[in-house]
């Protein structure tokens, strides 16, 4: 998908209603509906010092982070540094987890919009104490919305053009969360968590298993949906109904948990339901506008507020674990092809591959990046046998991120 | 058939100094004209009509004479010293109870004739409707300005009003009906104002124009089913109020099929979007402007990068400053070298998001309502391809289907001549002309063009009207917002 413009039209009292302005509103709130269609962004949860880069959009960043000491004598000093530089440091316990919040355009040197920067959460502790960084989110100023009031087929004409105009101000208040976020993923070989937020019901998770005890077990924040001790040397897929655990638009730790005796390897997640049937309809010169079409304002209406129900107010990002250094050994990735452009980091001898899940196509080797040059961009859109929403897999990759911009 | 004139008057602002002198005793007579473009026919070529003037002037004492120093307004007058002058012209036709303007704009040079037997002396000016005094200006849009006005979903209405006010129109002088499209990008890189306001109105089937009062006036599409002097007539013309009368069908604009094209814009990734091709040196203790004119406007600056050495090869870029300014397709950058030496500049470069046109959208529209005339004379084909101004499918959908109930029946033209003259008569005025040996019925127009002539004889117009059933399906039975309702059974306009 591409980027949305949210330009919604504005009204004005003593202009003639037209099929223009009423398409312009219809096509921004069905491309709004689109997003909403979107994979959320997905973090990998560590409980180690740590690199996540991301690509700026928004204005705010809050990192959730838990310290827990297991006895008096624990100790862990937390520091969070963007671009190198430390912008918080605690030494308090946060057995219950914290969250903490940085303007990014407050920093002395905030990054840029559309530019990398590096986000790094280290903890300085005693053996005693746990550690873990929980989520990464950026998010920008919340749009405001408010829900559009209903048309109703008594309606003045002051009311009918103040519904209107409601209308596009809901769009313009959605402009922002409409910004879809990249959805890459680094596939688990080991138990592993990984924080999401929930657009829609179902959560389908496909791995493979095997060992001397086959043993997969998937949780949804720490309860468990699926035991699994089943071998699964071709792939199984697990779908989760979320209406059970989460509620649309709230943030959830995903964990794939391996046995012992097992082996694992994620191979893929993808959220999915049935879009709603409501769509803004088109609108036609000379078509008369009579108390039979309040139905058809609504839609506009309905379907402006189911993309807001999936949206919610904010942009959300989650920025990309860098496996690279060796700290993930041949670290293997996962996406589907929601967006046209592949960023990556891949600085080390043995180059990164694409490769076709269903194991027909060849593999695509990508020329690798340097310090100078971190990041490398592959066009999507020249691999001929990947589809929209496709999955593909990465090899030995450091880092992928997937953007609508080169 | 005319009106005598009663009184006319004539006022020129000689000097520029907002205060204007009147010449009306001088006067011997006028004549002018002011035309609409017709509706959509711009959307193909950028253009509009400037309306225009002659004044004849009694010179008797070298008053408008540029050679005769004795002459009251030589010092005006010399040199071409009269260019652009400030004018209007005002016509009353109740004995001086009232006055109308029927003309606002600006001098061009006089031309003067010397007495003869047969003619009192005479001096003659054109002059221009307030078009004119700012065709030349030619405005570039700051980087910051474009994109703020792209994320605030500018319409044709805003930036047309934006672009005036940058050429120094005061917003006393436009008035401006709200847009109806809204053009995510749009931009101007050293280019004329007014031409640029025709050529968007245009794309959006509104009219960009000054009045006789010298308003700039943008008039969405719809202006003519929403303006009360539009929806109403102002003016019933009769055989007692004209000399002549004509209807002309026309068949230059006759289609049933018409394409019209979007060209959708979308920003890249940050990237280098300039860079010089030579290595800019600049001189010792110097400042030097360097233009960089970008390949494809930028909807975002990251930044500038520079680093600066002397031949030698040591690095001078502590003694180097450069400040740019950034505009939506170029920047200016002042570049001071405060060191002694000469210096090279490399790297040189601006990073930013350039703005990249995306696959192209087509829309089309096929006759219905008059399909049958076509299918015996074969289709006509109508595609209106590269304006850079529509840039969304709803945008293209409208205009295509706007063009093509325009051009799907022949143009029915009515040409009412020697009119008695209504000095209030505007463009776009909604006249009824009876004439019953060619038509059955009373024709009901819009005038696109006014031709007027004010002498001893008194003030005559010709008027051309524009069919307005064939404009509009739905004429006066369009919805309006604020007044009509679900149960009012409207409407929708395109």
């Amino acid at each position: 998908m591409a980027t949305i413009d949210v330009l919604p039209p504005t009204w004005s009292s003593g202009e003639l209603l037209s099929a223009a302005k009423l398409n312009q509103l219809s096509d921004t709130i069905n491309a709004l509906k689109g997003a909403t269609l979107a994979p959320c962004a997905v973090f990998t949860r560590s409980g180690d010092n740590r690199t996540w880069w991301m690509r700026r959009r928004g204005r705010y960043l809050s990192v959730d982070y838990a310290t827990i000491g297991s006895s008096q004598s624990s100790t862990a000093v937390t520091s969070i540094r963007i671009n190198g530089v430390t912008i918080y440091q605690s030494s308090a316990l946060q057995p219950n987890g914290y969250t903490h919040v940085i303007d990014l355009n407050a920093l002395a040197s905030p990054p840029a919009l559309g530019a990398w920067y590096i986000i790094q959460v280290h903890y300085t502790s005693v053996s005693q104490t746990r550690t873990e960084t929980r989520d990464i989110r950026e998010t920008s100023v919340g749009g405001n919305y408010t829900a559009p009031s209903a048309f109703a087929s008594g309606d003045s004409a002051a009311a009918l053009l103040a519904n209107l105009t409601a209308l596009s101000a809901g769009c313009t208040a959605l402009s922002a969360p409409a910004a879809t976020p990249s959805a890459t993923w680094l596939r688990a070989t080991d138990s592993q968590i990984y924080a999401l937020t929930r657009r829609q019901r179902y959560l389908e998770v496909n791995y493979i298993s095997g060992g001397t005890s086959p043993s997969v077990r998937i949780l949804i924040d720490g309860v468990s949906v699926n035991n699994d001790t089943t071998a699964r040397p071709n792939g199984y897929s697990v779908i989760v109904d979320l209406a059970s655990y989460v509620s649309v638009g709230a943030n959830y730790s995903l964990e794939v948990r391996r046995g012992a005796g097992s082996t694992m390897l994620l191979q893929f997640f993808r959220i999915s339901e049935a879009p709603p049937i409501d769509y803004a309809p088109s609108w036609t010169h000379g078509e008369q506008i009579t108390t039979a079409d309040v139905a058809s304002f609504n839609a506009m209406r309905t379907a402006l507020n189911n993309c807001h129900a999936v949206l919610a107010d904010y942009y959300m990002a989650r920025p990309s674990i860098w496996a690279g250094g060796g700290i993930v050994s041949n670290p293997r990735w996962a996406l589907h092809k929601t967006k046209r452009y592949l960023h990556y980091m891949r600085n080390g001898s043995t180059p990164a591959t694409l490769s076709d899940p269903g194991g027909t196509q060849p593999d695509i080797s990508v020329s690798s990046t340097t310090d100078a040059q971190p990041f490398a961009v592959y066009d999507l859109d020249t691999i001929d046998w990947l589809a929209p929403g496709g999955l593909l897999l990465g090899y030995q990759f450091d880092l992928i991120w997937l953007d609508d911009e080169p | 058939m005319s009106t005598r004139v009663v009184l006319a008057r004539l006022f020129v602002d000689w000097n520029f100094d907002g205060s204007y002198d009147d010449e009306s005793q001088y006067l011997i007579s006028a004549s002018g004209d002011m035309a609409l473009t017709p509706p959509g026919a711009n959307l193909m070529s950028a253009g509009g009509i400037i309306s225009q003037m002659q004044l004849i002037m009694r010179n008797s004492s070298g008053r408008y004479s540029p050679l005769r120093t004795d002459g009251a307004l030589y010092t005006h007058i010399r040199d071409g010293k009269s260019y652009h002058a400030p004018c209007y012209l005002e016509v009353s036709v109740n004995g001086g109870s009232s006055y109308a303007r029927i003309f606002t704009g600006v001098l061009k040079l006089p031309q003067e004739r010397s007495p003869s037997p047969q003619q009192v002396p005479i001096a003659t000016f054109d002059a221009r409707s307030m078009e004119e005094r700012y065709l030349q200006e030619r405005v570039s849009v700051l980087q910051s300005t474009f994109a703020a006005q792209h994320a605030a979903g500018y319409t044709e209405s805003d930036y047309i009003n934006a672009w005036l006010q940058d050429v120094g129109v005061p917003a006393g002088s436009i008035s401006r009906d709200p847009g109806l499209f809204v053009v995510p990008w749009s931009w101007l890189d050293d280019e004329s104002v007014i031409e640029e306001c025709w050529r968007l109105a245009a794309a959006c089937g509104g009219r960009f124009y000054a009045d006789p009062d010298g308003t700039f006036r943008y008039e969405n599409m719809a202006r003519w089913q929403s303006a009360a002097r539009s929806t109403s007539a102002q003016l019933a013309i009769t055989r007692d109020s004209m000399e002549s009368f004509e209807l002309q069908l026309v068949d230059s604009d006759l289609y049933n099929i018409v394409t019209v094209e979007a060209s959708p814009r979308a920003p890249t990734g940050v990237d280098v979007i300039w860079q010089p091709d030579d290595l800019p040196i600049i001189p010792p203790n110097t400042t030097t402007t360097i233009t960089a004119q970008f390949d494809a406007p930028a909807a975002a600056i990251a930044g500038l990068q520079f680093e600066a050495a002397d031949d030698g090869g040591n690095s001078r870029t502590a003694n180097v400053t450069v400040t740019p300014t950034y505009y939506a397709q170029r920047a200016d950058l002042v570049v001071i070298n405060s060191s002694n030496v000469r210096v090279r500049l490399y790297p040189l470069r601006i990073i930013g998001q350039a703005l990249v046109g995306g696959p192209e959208i087509e829309e089309r529209r096929t006759a219905s309502a008059n399909q049958a005339f076509f299918s015996t004379r074969g289709d006509r084909t109508l595609s209106v391809r590269n304006n850079a101004y529509v840039q969304t499918r709803s945008h293209a959908g409208s205009m295509a289907r706007y063009l093509l109930d325009r051009c799907e029946y022949p143009r029915l033209i009515a040409r009412c001549g020697g009119c008695t003259g209504t000095p209030n008569l505007r463009l776009g005025d909604r006249v009824t002309v009876a004439d019953a040996p060619t038509a059955s019925s009373t024709f009901i127009g819009y005038a696109t063009s006014i031709s007027w002539t004010m002498d001893s004889g008194g003030f005559r117009q010709d008027i051309e009207l524009i069919q307005a059933t064939q404009l509009f399906a739905y004429d006066n039975n369009y919805l309006v917002l604020g007044t009509h309702t679900f149960s009012s059974n409207r409407h929708l306009f395109y």
